[in-house]
């Protein structure tokens, strides 16, 4: 990620925080907040990390991605309430992930070949190869990829991270009630498409 | 606002559920958080503080958000999860309901002093029992002189209390309704327990006693043991089953499928799979086929499909049990 599209991202998931993108840049940390941050940092790095990657970032990306989203909730730390940090840092994840993606789209083939061979060896990996976890993973972020940004972002956050559904509304800033309806909409297309890629499989099982 | 049911709810059952379980096992490079906490300035000491701190109680932060705003319902499931937060959660709610004893007893001595003659003591220095039967029995302006000449009766009810700031009553108070809390608590850690624990146990792959052995004495010991060091050991027992998984795929890819059976009845004996159960009977017909065993290749298949084969696996499972003669 190119610093100047990294700090054009930043800014605009920053605005969309309490109290906008006024920060410095680089905030000196006071020792309550670095105990604070020190505290997050320790208890939702490999969330937030996890939902880098499964926003469709290739492992070295979702550590610079989860990077970002701290430096962001740096910013902001006095205004986030207790509680609500997990919410806030995974909200700010998968937004940046996101637009990342929106940004750079024809990057993302990119992307993908930088990830490890097992999650690209086959693009309709035989049954059996699913057994594995890796792949099993790969399985799961070959659909969500297939998936619209809004319907990924809710599906790792409610279903994988598994936020509440008040805590999701939170982090992706929208209704309650759009948030079910979304959250309702997702698992409907995750399925018919999991469906879908078992019975290509049963098929190429069958012809083979 | 009902939570929908999560797919990994029924991971069981459901594919989707499966998967999602899949999702969030993943974990970055143990160096990346100091890379992070480098970057954002934080240092190694409050890092290290705070990593220490979160261990000892992995999901206070977690039932914290839960029940901020999922409501009690998520946040019982949560309590099963570590038992500091049990402990602490149980101090809490024992302090809260022995603070509203408190006050509730204090309100009403003040309201008792209140309505008391003017000559009367005041019911910080009287029990409180004493006064109510006292004052029930007889006039008050009669009954008040005699009651500084009696002792307090042995069986109070309700110990003295200091209207003060210093008031130290709460603790004598508190102690009789903390027991049904933590009662309730220990309850609702033990269903949490329950509803998060895996799915009912499988059969295993090598049906040998000292398999079920292990089996059996993991979940007592889980059951028994605490709660947060449950989770540690469930990550490393799943690390070993996909390390051991990982080997025999790779002997059975190279053509040593003796080897990867060899692992496969090795590991099964040992430890057991648990969590990957499923992809191990899995793997175990298919090293069982190439060996060309395939009379015990469709036993497993049987058993496999009698205990949910992943959906994927339906069809082959079936018309490897169809082909046998």
């Amino acid at each position: 990620m190119n610093s100047v599209r990294r700090l054009e991202n930043r800014a605009a998931i920053e605005a969309q925080l309490p109290g906008g993108g006024d920060e410095p840049d680089f905030p000196s940390l006071t020792v309550s907040q670095e105990r604070r941050l020190a505290s997050m940092l320790s208890a939702h790095f490999d969330s937030v990390w996890r939902a880098g990657r499964r926003m469709g970032l290739s492992a070295a990306q979702a550590e610079e991605n989860a990077q970002e989203a701290y430096s962001v909730v740096a910013r902001k730390l006095d205004r986030i309430d207790d509680g609500r940090e997990r919410a806030y840092l995974l909200g700010v994840a998968v937004r940046l992930a996101a637009n990342e993606r929106r940004r750079a789209a024809s990057r993302m083939e990119q992307v993908a070949s930088e990830r490890e061979p097992y999650e690209i060896a086959d693009a309709l990996p035989r049954a059996e190869e699913l057994l594995e976890q890796k792949q099993q993973r790969a399985l799961l972020d070959q659909i969500l990829q297939s998936m619209s940004d809004a319907f990924r972002e809710i599906l790792t956050l409610y279903e994988i991270e598994e936020l509440t559904l008040p805590e999701v509304a939170v982090a992706l800033e929208i209704p309650e009630g759009t948030a079910a309806s979304r959250l309702r909409r997702a698992r409907e297309e995750f399925s018919r498409k999991l469906g879908r890629l078992a019975v290509t499989v049963a098929r190429g099982e069958e012809e083979s | 606002m009902n939570q929908p049911e999560r797919f990994k709810a029924a991971a069981a059952l459901s594919p989707e559920g499966r998967l999602m379980t899949f999702g969030n096992q993943e974990k970055p490079d143990p160096e990346a958080i100091h890379r992070a906490a480098r970057r954002l300035g934080i240092s190694a000491a409050a890092l290290t503080s705070a990593a220490a701190a979160t261990a000892i109680a992995p999901a206070a932060s977690a039932a914290t958000s839960s029940a901020t705003a999922g409501g009690l319902g998520s946040a019982g499931t949560v309590v099963g999860k570590s038992a500091s937060l049990y402990l602490v959660t149980s101090v809490v709610k024992g302090t809260l309901i022995g603070l509203g004893l408190t006050i509730a007893t204090y309100s009403s001595v003040q309201w008792m002093d209140s309505h008391a003659p003017v000559n009367a003591p005041s019911a910080t220095t009287v029990p409180v029992q004493a006064n109510r039967q006292r004052n029930a029995k007889a006039p008050v302006i009669a009954s008040a002189p005699s009651l500084l000449q009696d002792p307090p009766p042995a069986t109070a009810e309700v110990p003295r209390v200091l209207p003060s700031s210093a008031n130290t009553a709460g603790a004598i108070v508190t102690e009789p309704a903390r027991e049904p809390v933590i009662a309730s608590i220990r309850g609702a850690a033990a269903t949490a327990r329950f509803e998060d624990s895996e799915p009912a146990s499988l059969p295993p792959i090598q049906t040998s006693s000292s398999m079920d052995a292990n089996s059996s004495s993991g979940r007592s010991s889980a059951a028994a043991g605490a709660p947060s060091s449950r989770s540690a050991s469930a990550d490393v027992r799943l690390a070993r089953e996909v390390a051991s998984l990982d080997r025999v795929r790779a002997l059975a890819n190279r053509g040593d499928a003796t080897g990867a059976l060899s692992e496969l009845n090795g590991f099964g004996r040992s430890l057991g799979y648990v969590a990957l159960q499923k992809e191990a009977l899995l793997v175990h017909i298919d090293v069982l086929l190439s060996l060309g065993r395939k009379a015990e290749a469709i036993a497993i298949a049987r058993q496999l499909l009698a205990i949910g084969a992943p959906a994927t696996q339906r069809n082959r499972l079936d018309a490897l049990i169809r082909s046998q003669p």
